[in-house]
């Protein structure tokens, strides 16, 4: 994904431990929210997210997106295999309706992960259209990091919808990023 | 895996893959498709599908549909013949 726009602003106060992005379709997360889809439901979420979620696409996409930009940020990436560095579930994403951004617990192997890289938090920003979720996670609490992340997230969100419209051959749909997820 | 179970398969991986079921034939190629959600879903609809569950990686060297039934045959064989 890439702008031609760019941004000024001061620049971080304190630079970034660690930083990952991940990107997802949330089409595919209402087809994983079919019965079929349970085990990879099972596999991935936690029962405390899957009862948050229910089965919501947006915020089962989120969550994931989530997940794997911390397993990212973590130098991983969510593991597959069966006794995996990093499992989907290592990494909790908690979020109440209102909270500007999601909390995140590491367990298991993503805990011992931010403790072999003297991380002590990480912080999780995210976005969504009405296609895509996004989420950034970087390892500081830089208000100004944070800030242009946040802005660099939608300004990269709403380039991405531009694209996929020309490539549709459609006018700019009406897909801005939304904040909040009240929409 | 029958034809019943492999139709039905079939039509369950164009779902995950995000394509037209028509076009998943045994040459549709997979190559370029193994992202997390995608090697996910599909292990999660192999094991639905057939009880069996496929290693990630084994999953990733699927270069076609054709590859990856092939797989999932060896993985019902070995999964047989362990009972």
């Amino acid at each position: 994904m890439t702008t031609e726009r760019s941004f000024a602003v001061a620049a971080p106060d304190r630079p970034p431990r660690c930083l990952g992005i991940d990107l997802e379709s949330i089409a595919r997360f209402k087809l994983l929210a079919k019965p079929g889809g349970r085990a990879f439901f099972d596999r991935v979420y936690t029962s405390a997210e899957q009862a948050s979620a229910s089965d919501n696409p947006v915020l089962l996409a989120l969550y994931f997106t989530a997940k794997e930009a911390v397993a990212k940020a973590l130098g991983t990436g969510l593991g597959l295999n069966s006794a995996p560095a990093v499992s989907g579930k290592d990494i909790e994403i908690r979020w109440t309706p209102g909270e500007e951004r999601p909390r995140v617990a590491l367990w298991r192997g993503a805990a011992a992960r931010a403790e072999y890289m003297h991380l002590s938090d990480v912080v999780v920003i995210w976005e969504h259209t009405a296609r895509l979720a996004c989420a950034i996670a970087v390892g500081t609490d830089s208000p100004v990091l944070l800030a242009w992340l946040v802005a660099a997230l939608r300004e990269a969100l709403a380039a991405a919808v531009v694209g996929e419209s020309r490539e549709r051959g459609q006018r700019y749909a009406a897909d801005p990023p939304v904040s909040g997820l009240d929409a | 895996m029958d034809a019943e179970i492999s139709r039905r398969f079939l039509a369950k991986l164009a779902d995950v893959l995000e394509v037209d079921a028509a076009r998943v034939r045994p040459d549709f190629p997979l190559a370029d498709r193994w992202d997390s959600v995608t090697v996910l879903a599909t292990m999660a609809l192999i094991d639905e599908q057939v009880a069996v569950t496929v290693p990630p990686d084994e999953l990733t060297r699927c270069t076609s549909v054709a590859e990856l039934l092939t797989l999932v045959d060896q993985a019902m064989g070995l999964a047989s013949r362990g009972r």
